[in-house]
């Protein structure tokens, strides 16, 4: 995890526009485009709930301020009463009051 | 350590900080992986709570007495409820002690396994005494109930014709069969006549000698027919040919007639006069009265039939027994030689053929 965390930190511009590239070129195939993995998808229900997909580990868990890593970056979530109804290596869904979604 | 944890496959869940650190829900059956991921970690994991059936296992695990004492405990239930611990007798003529002391012969006695207990084959070598007509055997729980039935007013030496079978009373259909005790000797749709055995308390196909009284309600379809013929002249009051003049006088609404000479008559009003010069108004009227007698008129085809159809459905009626069922009926009309009119009533009835 060190070595992906230190490998995505790494990661340059242009690295990161090819990974949006893939999935422009899915979505011309007619393929949707959350089926490419590397992508975070990122689903927010009203102002409590919010799920992040294929996130590539945890920066910061408090609860004002949750960052995540992705292959895009670091994808901050501020708000007040955070916490992380479920969690694995791929998926974390958050509740709480989310003020704002931003990618670092 | 959280992405320790994420990367090692354990799911997680509620994860949220608080003043004393992270506190987070995860399997129970991770919990024995989480040991090796704190290796080399610089924060402290506190178990604050468990939960589940694997915790429940791991803490009854201990309790071996408990354990043992509850399998001892389902062994005793398992073996006390498998056998016979109590014997009921219900007879109202052998006393209690004599009925276990013949029980006890048979092989019979409290703490038997119940798998020993052949309720069949127990009822029929008790009912070889010739004093008793019905034996039931049945095991209830831990206990076996035994009621036997004395044969009633008669002498125990002698078989009583009527707890033997069921016979027919009347020439019939059979419809419907209800057997109490018993087999049934005849089917529905079967044609029986009078005498036939309906229903059998002998039982020897299932086991040699093996009797019981029979008890049951037959109910077939019986056929009833009867007849009677009307003459094409009917019964009717003609004139006889005598007459007598009669006066009646009516004063003040009140009619005195003189009592007539005739039982049956017929009265034809004449004349009627009024006397005016009396204070109350008097009526004189004068009739014939001509004498009525039974003759014979003659009747039309249909008038003549219907009396048949009546006189017949009479006596029909008289025949059949409160209980039966008109199920059909038809009535045929003939004429007879010397013209009179026959009519025969045929009625179809269900009632009981056969009861004990």
């Amino acid at each position: 995890m060190k070595n992906e965390r230190e490998r995505l930190r790494t990661l340059s511009e242009a690295q990161k526009r090819a990974i949006v590239r893939s999935g422009s070129r899915l979505d011309s195939i007619g393929l949707p485009p959350d089926c490419d993995h590397r992508l975070p998808h990122i689903t927010i229900s009203g102002t409590g709930f919010l799920s992040i997909e294929h996130h590539c580990g945890v920066l910061q868990l408090t609860c004002g301020c949750i960052r995540l890593y992705t292959s895009l970056g670091v994808v901050r979530i501020d708000g007040s009463g955070l916490r992380a109804s479920g969690m694995d290596e791929d998926a974390i869904s958050v509740k709480g009051l989310i003020k704002s979604v931003s990618f670092e | 350590m959280l992405n320790r944890i994420l990367s090692s496959g354990i799911p997680l869940e509620n994860v949220v900080r608080g003043d004393e650190g992270l506190f987070l829900t995860l399997p129970a059956d991770a919990l024995k992986r989480l040991r090796p991921l704190m290796k080399g970690c610089s924060c402290r994991v506190n178990v604050r709570r468990k939960g589940g059936l694997v915790c429940l296992r791991s803490r009854l695990r201990p309790m071996k007495v408990f354990l043992s004492s509850l399998l001892a405990a389902s062994l005793v239930c398992a073996f006390l409820l498998s056998r016979i611990w109590f014997i009921s007798v219900d007879s109202t003529f052998i006393p209690r002690e004599d009925a276990l002391s013949r029980l006890e012969a048979l092989g019979v006695t409290a703490g038997m396994p119940k798998s020993g207990v052949k309720a069949g084959e127990l009822a029929a070598e008790i009912l070889r005494d010739p004093g008793i007509v019905n034996a039931k055997i049945a095991v209830r729980g831990v206990t076996l109930k035994v009621e036997l039935s004395e044969m009633s007013g008669a002498d125990p030496g002698e078989a009583s014709p009527a707890a033997e079978g069921i016979y027919s009373s009347r020439d019939c259909v059979i419809r419907g069969v209800s057997v109490r005790s018993g087999r049934a000797a005849v089917k529905v749709g079967q044609a029986v006549k009078k005498g036939d055995l309906l229903i059998t308390g002998d039982l020897s196909e299932l086991k040699e000698g093996y009797r019981v009284p029979a008890e049951g309600m037959v109910t077939g379809e019986v056929l009833y027919t009867a007849s009677a013929t009307a003459p094409l002249l009917r019964p009717a009051l003609v004139r006889s040919g005598r007459s007598v003049r009669a006066v009646s006088v009516e004063v003040m609404g009140a009619e005195l007639f003189p009592e007539a000479p005739f039982a049956e008559y017929e009265k034809e009003l004449l004349a009627v006069r009024i006397l005016d010069s009396c204070p109350v108004p008097v009526t004189i009227s004068e009739y014939e009265l001509f004498e009525l007698v039974w003759g014979e008129l003659p009747d039309t085809y249909e008038g003549a039939a219907e009396r048949a159809r009546l006189m017949a459905q009479e006596k029909l009626l008289s025949q059949l027994s409160d209980e039966a069922l008109i199920l059909t009926a038809e009535t045929l009309y003939e004429e007879c030689v010397d013209g009179s009119i026959r009519a025969t009533v045929t009625v179809t009835a269900s009632e009981n053929v056969g009861e004990g």
